[in-house]
């Protein structure tokens, strides 16, 4: 995919504390690149003193589909939240498109973790998908037939058509997820972040996001999704960002999640979590046979 | 028979209570359509806050002898301003910034009643709520400010919607969540207002959750809640209205009643979960 000369995405490999991989492989790899769709340099965030984020510079896309990985507290969420200006950083600098995160809002669509989403509001499915186009249709006025023909086609990528009357509260969180990522669709953003997209989500709308993650990256969208599941990470994203507050890692997957970077991230006892991997791999391969 | 169609039709033979009843109308929509957002949004508190608050605004006016729709209106704008500004700013919770605030202005309020003198209004009136008192001026000021917000909850609807569901998304989608906030905040002054002179300062609050949570309960859509907590927001107003006349109660807890009974008997047998 491009993404690191193999000298490059060896000393990566070799040296996880190196920093500014991205960066570094398109001049290496001397690809002509469009302007990347995020670009972070030396981004240091704290909050009341206690850093949340240690100078993480990577670049990503267009046409990347990246897992942002880390234990709890590691700044999956801050960087995330950095990424759509939501939060501003202490130092460093973050491009979306060649812009500043707010002057780029509106290029990405972002799905926030569940407990930041008001789930006692009364609002179908279909309705939450529109929400995707609410910038486009403009202040005071109506969705027209070009934006329900882009909700309904939206719905039916991610299997949800037949739920578009629902509540989204009675909906289970897969389907919910379903719906976000529907409502990502419609907003025709070239980004889709997701913070913590995959706890909770069923296997079958797991398989159904992926699928459609994988035309979006196909089509020049960059995804980035911080998710705690290290099991078919590998299968799943050509990518990953390795977080313990520093970056300890960041590259095609399985090169980039060595035993050393697993260390660095989860502490003393990696074992226990690299042996887990490949186990839950298995265990579905037997299922299919 | 012709007795019941009389009990109905009669009180209205008075003028005061034609206004009455006008008024009785508009507060019942008005209240539990924004009060739509007061529950979904978990803004009650708030709602009582900003009731309280504005009732310097109301003794001024009534202190300068002209409408006190005319102090009350800017002070509960100004109040709603304020508590958003004070809790962004400070860094104290939101909810003890809208504690202060309507314990200092409620209490500001109480004083400059005590202290007034040949002030033309009860302290009863103030905090129960007279429909039976509007006037034509009254009647005309009401109107403006139900049409006035309705229009804008309407013009403003998907965004408040998009806002009031998942804040974070919709602030990055490029909507100015900020302003969507404080205009919410703003209509819900204006309601508030409006809704004083029927249900007085300390019941506001049951107009504004109670058709509302037990539309909630009975219909899906946020529309449909809506439109239904209009409808039962109706009946309590009207309801209460006519228990007002006939057993010579204040307008605030005979309409309270009223609603409280449309909601009991519905909680009772339907359950929501989220």
């Amino acid at each position: 995919m491009g993404l690191l000369g193999s000298k490059t995405k060896e000393r990566a490999a070799q040296d996880p504390t190196w920093e500014n991989a991205g960066e570094k492989a398109w001049e290496k790899t001397g690809e002509a690149q469009a302007t990347p769709a995020i670009k972070v340099e030396n981004l240091t965030v704290e909050f009341n003193g206690s850093l949340a984020l240690d100078d993480v510079s990577f670049e990503a896309g267009p046409g990347m589909l990246v897992s942002v990985v880390g234990p709890n507290g590691s700044g999956k969420s801050t960087l995330m939240r950095a990424l759509v200006g939501l939060v501003a950083p202490t130092s460093g600098s973050i491009r979306i498109n060649g812009l500043s995160p707010i002057k780029a809002r509106g290029q990405i669509a972002y799905v926030p973790q569940r407990e930041h989403v008001n789930w006692r509001f009364p609002i179908t499915a279909l309705d939450v998908v529109m929400q995707g186009r609410t910038r486009s249709i403009g202040l005071f006025k109506m969705p027209g037939r070009g934006d329900k023909e882009i909700v309904r086609q939206a719905l039916e990528r991610v299997h949800m058509q037949d739920r578009a009357n629902a509540l989204v509260q009675e909906l289970s969180g897969g389907q919910r997820q379903r719906v976000f990522v529907a409502r990502a669709l419609a907003q025709e953003a070239s980004i889709i972040l997701l913070d913590e997209a995959m706890s909770g989500v069923d296997v079958v709308s797991q398989e159904t996001l992926f699928e459609v993650f994988n035309e979006l990256r196909d089509e020049g969208k960059t995804i980035a999704v911080a998710t705690h599941d290290l099991a078919e990470l590998a299968d799943r994203y050509d990518t990953c960002l390795c977080l313990n507050c520093r970056m300890c890692g960041y590259g095609p997957v399985e090169s980039t999640l060595t035993p050393a970077v697993l260390e660095q991230m989860y502490g003393a006892s990696p074992s226990h979590i690299h042996h887990h991997v490949p186990a839950i791999g298995e265990e579905d391969h037997g299922h299919d046979h | 028979m012709d007795t019941i169609i009389d009990a109905i039709y009669d009180p209205f033979r008075h003028g005061f209570m034609v206004r009455a009843l006008v008024v009785s109308l508009l507060v019942g929509i008005m209240c539990p359509v924004i009060g739509s957002y007061v529950v979904t949004r978990r803004l009650a508190f708030m709602g009582d806050a900003l009731s309280h608050a504005i009732m310097p605004g109301l003794v001024g006016g009534f202190l300068i002898g002209i409408s006190p729709f005319a102090g009350a209106i800017p002070v509960g704008i100004g109040v709603a301003l304020l508590i958003g500004v004070v809790s962004r700013r400070t860094g104290v919770s939101e909810d003890t910034t809208i504690g202060i605030m309507f314990a200092g202005l409620f209490a500001l309020g109480l004083t400059m009643l005590t202290k007034a003198d040949g002030i033309p209004v009860d302290l009863e009136d103030i905090l129960l709520g007279q429909v039976l008192a509007v006037s034509p001026a009254d009647v005309y000021v009401t109107l403006g400010l139900a049409a006035g917000v309705l229009t804008a909850l309407a013009l403003l609807h998907k965004e408040l919607v998009f806002a009031s569901f998942d804040p974070i998304g919709a602030t990055v989608a490029g909507l100015p969540t900020a302003a969507l906030d404080y205009a919410l905040l703003v209509l819900l002054a204006l309601v508030i207002v409006l809704a004083v002179q029927a249900v007085g300062v300390v019941l506001v609050m049951a107009m504004l959750v109670t058709p509302a949570a037990t539309a909630y309960l009975l219909v899906r859509g946020f529309i449909p809640m809506m439109a239904l907590s209009a409808l039962l927001g109706v009946v309590a107003a009207i309801g209460g209205l006519y228990l007002s006349f006939y057993y010579n109660l204040p307008s605030g807890p005979a309409m309270t009643l009223v609603a409280t009974g449309l909601f009991l008997p519905v909680a009772a047998v339907r359950r929501r979960t989220a």
